[in-house]
């Protein structure tokens, strides 16, 4: 018999690893569902992408396409952290790098919203 | 919680693989008195409450490293755990994780120590030995310190989140120790060495939790040591020398 | 020399396939690929296009640039790697999937060529208005 425990307690380290893991595996899976989306090039002529591209173009899709962005982002960011500490470069202050490049990730996701949603909105209303 | 507190209840984690079927949990109340540690309200309980208690201590001081237990959700060593600094009413007591239970919290560490046993954790014999002393200068000596002073307590083990998955992946400990023969002048084995704690339940399986440093009872920075690996194995297997 | 002088260090412990390290150092290499062409990817979709519904047309034009479809069958490319490199490392470290290194070789390369070619051959109608299957 042994006892079962993934130990993760509020350690930052710890959390970064699991949400990168996460926020990996749904961009994995966007990956096969986005080339599946395109593969609908190849029916008449293009018009099934486009019929496609239409039911895509409303607010809720907007949204998931933020919420992907903020996926990347955050996949980016900790990466970056990661692969930092692969050089073992700041792998004592582990913890501010982590807060430091959630902050540069946060400002850019900002940015990409601030700049994409009005865009969106503006299209979805036509 | 209350301040005036006198009282804690220790919630500990029972199982006799002789008599049980499943493992259930005992709820003691322990007296509390200035510096109780963790350690020591088990032996009240052991001395004056229930003398089927198995646990494992030896030194009562964190250098033997034995008492490694899982402590109100954290793997800590019950000797270094002051009972007033956790501020709880009800302390959860359980055994290490991912290993055998040999009776409540008593692990089988054998696991344990078969990877660390696979880093071959011992000098190797050079062509000519017992000439001469191997000499280190102080410098020499200091990089290695951190990693001597491990004892191997299974902390960081317990702690790990791939290691309580994948109960090949070698583990902190074992990394550990592999690097402090490669941190070592007088071992010269590097590229051997670096083969040994490569591959698929080695290196490439530590992705930078950190959760080993939190833990380390003696300021052991496994994390350091694995990623030091990684960087020596891939620049010395471009430079042509490390082979699988 | 000392080299290997360790007895079984190239047994069961003596670091797995060669390219072990190398598959982790392609991780990290096409990590930074996607970084470079997700960006311009994004960007031309997106921004570029100010907000204009994406359509065949749009997408074709642009498609006929040979710059933007490099961009594009490298994020392809080094996308699916990085991916499979991390599902199939989730997968090992839960105990699932093909555990021994030859058969990982085999089996995510075989996954990963043919994602890559159903992925080329998506793009085939933008850029010459034909495709395979």
């Amino acid at each position: 018999m042994r006892r079962r425990e993934l130990w993760l307690g509020r350690r930052l380290g710890a959390w970064a690893w699991l949400l990168h893991r996460l926020a990996g595996i749904v961009l994995a899976l966007y990956l096969v569902v986005h080339i599946m989306t395109i593969s609908t090039a190849r029916f008449e002529d293009g018009a099934a992408f486009d019929r496609i591209m239409r039911t895509f173009n409303n607010p809720v899709v907007k949204l998931l396409e933020i919420l992907l962005i903020a996926a990347v982002i955050f996949h980016m960011a900790n990466g970056f952290r990661v692969i930092l500490l692969d050089f073992v470069l700041g792998i004592h202050h582990q913890k501010a790098l982590l807060w430091a490049v959630m902050g540069v990730g946060a400002v850019i996701l900002v940015a990409v919203a601030v700049t994409l949603l009005p865009l969106a909105l503006a299209s979805g209303a036509r | 919680m209350p301040i005036d507190m006198n009282e804690v209840t220790f919630k500990v984690f029972r199982f006799d693989p002789e008599k049980d079927k499943k493992p259930h949990w005992q709820r003691y109340r322990v007296a509390l008195r200035p510096g109780l540690s963790v350690l020591e309200g088990l032996l009240d309980i052991l001395d004056h409450q229930d003398g089927s208690l198995a646990f494992r201590f030896s030194c009562r001081g964190a250098v033997c490293g034995i008492c490694a237990m899982y402590i109100a959700g954290t793997p800590r060593l019950a000797c270094r755990t002051q009972v007033a600094e956790l501020k709880r009413e009800e302390i959860t007591i359980a055994p290490l994780p991912g290993l055998p239970i040999i009776k409540d919290l008593v692990v089988d560490m054998k696991p344990f120590f078969a990877k660390y046993e696979q880093i071959r954790p011992y000098f190797l014999a050079d062509a000519v030995p017992g000439e001469k002393e191997s000499l280190q200068t102080p410098q020499q000596r200091r990089a290695l310190a951190e990693y001597i002073d491990c004892f191997l307590c299974g902390l960081c083990h317990a702690a790990c989140p791939v290691a309580a998955t994948d109960r090949r992946y070698l583990g902190p400990a074992a990394l550990v120790k592999a690097y402090r023969f490669i941190a070592d002048s007088r071992d010269g084995h590097t590229d051997a060495r670096l083969a040994l704690a490569l591959g698929e339940d080695g290196l490439w399986r530590c992705h930078t939790i950190f959760n080993c440093v939190e833990v380390c009872p003696r300021g052991v920075d496994p994390t350091h040591a694995i990623q030091e690996m990684k960087r020596l194995a891939v620049w010395r297997r471009l430079a042509g020398k490390t082979r699988p | 020399m000392r080299e290997n002088g360790i007895p079984g260090s190239k047994g069961k412990f003596g670091g797995g396939p060669a390219w072990g390290l190398w598959a982790w150092v392609l991780q990290r290499l096409t990590a930074a690929v996607v970084v470079v062409t997700i960006i311009m990817h994004l960007w031309l979709t997106h921004w570029a296009q100010a907000g204009r519904e994406i359509s065949f047309d749009e997408v074709s034009r642009r498609l006929q640039s040979p710059l933007f479809v490099a961009v594009d069958v490298l994020l392809l490319g080094a996308a699916l790697y990085h991916a499979l490199y991390g599902v199939r490392g989730i997968l090992w470290e839960l105990g699932l999937g093909p555990q021994a290194p030859r058969l990982f070789l085999a089996f995510y390369g075989l996954v990963g060529l043919s994602a890559f070619i159903y992925g080329l051959n998506a793009l085939l109608p933008f850029v010459f208005k034909i495709s395979f299957f």
